[in-house]
């Protein structure tokens, strides 16, 4: 459950929990003896077994057909099949060699599919758990609008830590509420930034929502990165 | 080519045909190319815990096994809900016209987060009563399956501000309301891992 340090109209400003509202597994498997089972992941094939390895063993693509015809090359029977556990994600060169050392650069397409640039890779810090809060921006957007505009891929619900940060959010909520709309939220110094949660992760664009029913609230916090418009061949 | 649901409302039946529409369309797409220092192009394997077997993409497979360790086909395996009922197979929503009855509000929407978005081409034959509902800014709620399978994930079919019929493929989720007595536990990682006037318009969807 991580952190926001979320600010108000007024910008007072104080952190506060972020919640998944995600359902997690509505479907479980039983088994034929119905009890619970469980996914693993096995080995299927190594370096050693793929077809680079398998070529350099055999002369000709014809001979290697061979081999395959009558026994089992691509098959180490001690090792496929078994249950990995605690693997660990490398790079490997083309030889088939772990690599240690990678430079990574970044090759930006355009809509219509054509290269526009060559970078170096560019990760976004996260910002919202930073010094600077998330700010209000000033832009109301209604609730009919807000769906018609921007298509919400994630959301997460804003809660409160105790007494103080409770009236904080209610008030916020209330607010929103009243308005009928969702708030954009900006990050960084300007308070213009997408909202990164993690290093390098995809940056968003953050609408908070607010509900109230008696002394209870819901603040929703609509990620989006993606407008609801059609591309321009269309 | 485009596939082609067939839609009934108000006893009228009418084809669309659903034109996906992603991110990648509207503002183009980042690829990460990796390299090694000799300039070689770099792919991720993975590296057993022994820490010599190398695995090459594709080089590892999900099986399911049940408490005794047995390994279970996919054919033996009975679908059941969190409560434990079994589940019935649901039909592919190609198979058959959906019913277009169940209209909802803003903010049921709002709640569900939307994994698809498509763009719904529909020829002369929209019925007049679905054109004005949605005109008129309503939302209808179906469920919808690709391929058949063991749910039907919510759909919902809305115009947007330029009339075009769009149908959003969505995941609910839990949302409830909170009060006083609900504080969250502080305990928990914290995430590591001005005002301005400017119009709406200026958001800039490009940059992200």
């Amino acid at each position: 459950m991580p952190n926001i340090n979320l600010a108000d109209e007024r910008r007072r400003d104080a952190i506060v929990k972020a919640e998944s509202v995600r359902i997690d597994e509505p479907v479980r498997y039983l088994g034929p003896k119905g009890n619970q089972t469980w996914t693993r992941r096995v080995l299927k094939n190594t370096v050693e077994h793929d077809l680079d390895s398998l070529m350099e063993q055999y002369s000709s693509a014809e001979e290697m057909a061979t081999a395959l015809v009558e026994g089992d090359p691509e098959v180490d029977i001690e090792t496929f099949g078994q249950f990995l556990w605690n693997t660990s994600k490398i790079w490997m060169n083309p030889d088939e060699e772990l690599v240690f050392s990678v430079q990574q650069q970044e090759e930006v397409r355009g809509p219509d599919g054509e290269v526009q640039t060559l970078r170096d890779r560019e990760r976004a810090e996260p910002n919202v758990d930073s010094d600077i809060p998330l700010r209000w921006t000033g832009k109301m957007i209604g609730r009919d609008e807000a769906i018609r505009r921007f298509i919400f891929s994630s959301k997460l619900q804003v809660v409160h830590i105790n007494g103080l940060t409770y009236d904080f959010l209610f008030d916020m909520a209330k607010t929103l509420n009243e308005a009928n709309s969702l708030m954009l939220l900006g990050a960084g110094e300007g308070g213009k930034e997408p909202l990164v949660f993690r290093r390098g992760s995809i940056p968003y664009r953050g609408f908070l929502e607010g509900r109230i029913k008696d002394d209870s609230y819901i603040l929703l916090l609509h990620l989006s990165n993606m407008e609801m418009k059609l591309p321009a061949e269309d | 080519m485009a596939r082609t649901l067939s839609f009934t409302h108000d006893g009228t039946t009418f084809d669309a045909s659903l034109v996906k529409v992603d991110r990648d369309q509207l503002y183009g797409s980042v690829r990460v190319m990796t390299k090694d220092t000799d300039g070689k192009s770099c792919t991720v394997a993975t590296l057993a815990s022994d820490g010599k077997t190398l695995i090459p993409r594709g080089g590892t497979a999900l099986g399911y096994v049940n408490t005794e360790g047995e390994w279970i086909s996919r054919s033996e395996l009975q679908p059941v809900d969190l409560s434990g009922e079994p589940l019935s197979e649901v039909p592919s929503s190609f198979d058959a016209a959906i019913v277009l009855e169940e209209a909802v509000d803003a903010s049921v929407l709002l709640d569900h987060n939307v994994r698809l978005s498509y763009r719904l081409d529909v020829d002369d034959s929209l019925p007049n009563t679905l054109k004005t509902a949605l005109q008129a800014g309503k939302i209808f709620r179906f469920g919808f399956s690709y391929r058949g399978g063991i749910s039907h994930d919510p759909a919902f079919i809305l115009n947007d501000g330029d009339a075009n019929m769009w149908m959003l493929v969505a995941e609910a989720n839990d949302v409830q309301f909170v009060s006083l007595e609900q504080a969250a536990i502080c305990a928990g990682e914290s995430i590591k891992d001005e005002i301005d006037n400017d119009d709406n318009d200026n958001l800039d969807f490009g940059m992200l």
